[in-house]
């Protein structure tokens, strides 16, 4: 069983992004919301970009982008948690989950604020093919 | 020639309540920017009086025909137009359309969005004789969709919920210390939105 960790400020997260999220090669500010209480992101401590790339449902249709967790933490009412997916994790509908240790989540609510600051502050690490 | 004084009087007004608007930091649910009552200020409200050239007669507000009317001079209101048809991809996009479970996108969501940009865009044109800058308009989360504004100077989100019943909000901000936030009714101009999209 991974252990729930600490995320220091200068870790950074990945988040993998459907090509219908992207207009004019940029993210748009929808595609940063809530799925499940929170929105997933890996930790760099355990995942590269191509991992989180492949964890797509389809990867080739996905790029990935990454967050600085600090730059994250510093809009207010957005934190970033260790929340690694173990083994034997079902979601609500009983279907198995992939365990990942890298799994984190920018929990806080995606208001129109905090959606576009979000929509400022990525960087691209796979561009969409 | 009373009408030309009365829309003078009108764009002096607004526009200095702009400059009051951003000389303050942070502008946080400012009332200014809240169609609901937005001509009657708080300021105002202590004093016990209103201010009549902050409200825009029947005969000067935007209405749908005033758009359709646009439609036929392309040449002035391309932009807007263009925005809107453009946008239309949306609603072909079906359910789970990014394989993360998203849902598709209602006409009467899309619909609202468009009415809420032609009443700005009319308000700009019939007010202030000029042309909004063209937003783009973007699916949103949860069925709801975006009007987002992306200009040098500053950035404003405006999200049309699908549930009609609730208001739909916006946030924008000067990529600084300059912020707005809060509600309004997609339905009806916003003058303050406006001028700040015209600044």
């Amino acid at each position: 069983m991974w252990p729930k960790e600490e995320i220091p400020d200068d870790s950074m997260v990945f988040m993998f992004i459907h090509r219908m999220w992207v207009r004019n090669g940029e993210v748009i500010p929808g595609a940063f919301q809530d799925r499940g209480g929170g929105m997933s992101v890996d930790w760099d401590e355990h995942s590269t970009a191509e991992e989180t790339r492949q964890r797509a449902r389809r990867p080739p249709e996905n790029g990935v982008i990454s967050f600085g967790v600090g730059i994250i933490r510093s809009i207010q009412g957005l934190t970033v948690e260790h929340d690694p997916i173990q083994e034997d994790t079902h979601d609500l509908q009983g279907n198995p989950i992939r365990p990942n240790r890298a799994h984190s989540e920018v929990l806080g609510e995606k208001n129109d604020e905090r959606r576009l600051k979000l929509s400022r502050i990525y960087f691209w690490e796979i561009h969409l093919g | 020639m009373f009408g030309k004084l009365v829309m003078q009087v009108l764009e002096d007004t607004l526009t200095a309540d702009y400059r009051r608007l951003s000389s303050q930091p942070c502008v946080t649910d400012h009332p200014f920017w809240e169609n609901r009552n937005w001509w009657r200020r708080p300021a105002q409200k202590r004093e016990g009086r209103l201010l009549r050239h902050w409200f825009i007669g029947r005969g000067l507000r935007p209405r749908a025909s005033d758009w359709l009317r646009y439609r036929q001079r392309p040449a002035n209101a391309p932009q807007v137009h263009e925005v809107i048809e453009s946008s239309r991809w949306i609603l072909d996009l079906e359910d789970d359309w990014d394989q993360q479970g998203s849902s598709k996108y209602s006409e009467s969501t899309w619909q609202r969005a468009c009415d809420f940009l032609i009443q700005q865009a009319t308000l700009a044109r019939q007010v202030l004789g000029k042309e909004l800058p063209a937003p783009r308009i973007l699916p949103g989360p949860e069925g709801s969709i975006d009007v987002h504004w992306k200009l040098p100077r500053f950035e404003v989100l405006v999200n049309i919920p699908n549930d009609s019943s609730k208001p739909a909000t916006f946030y924008g901000d000067d990529y600084g210390d300059l912020c707005v936030r809060g509600n309004l009714n997609p339905s009806e101009p916003i003058p303050g939105l406006v001028v700040w999209l015209l600044s």
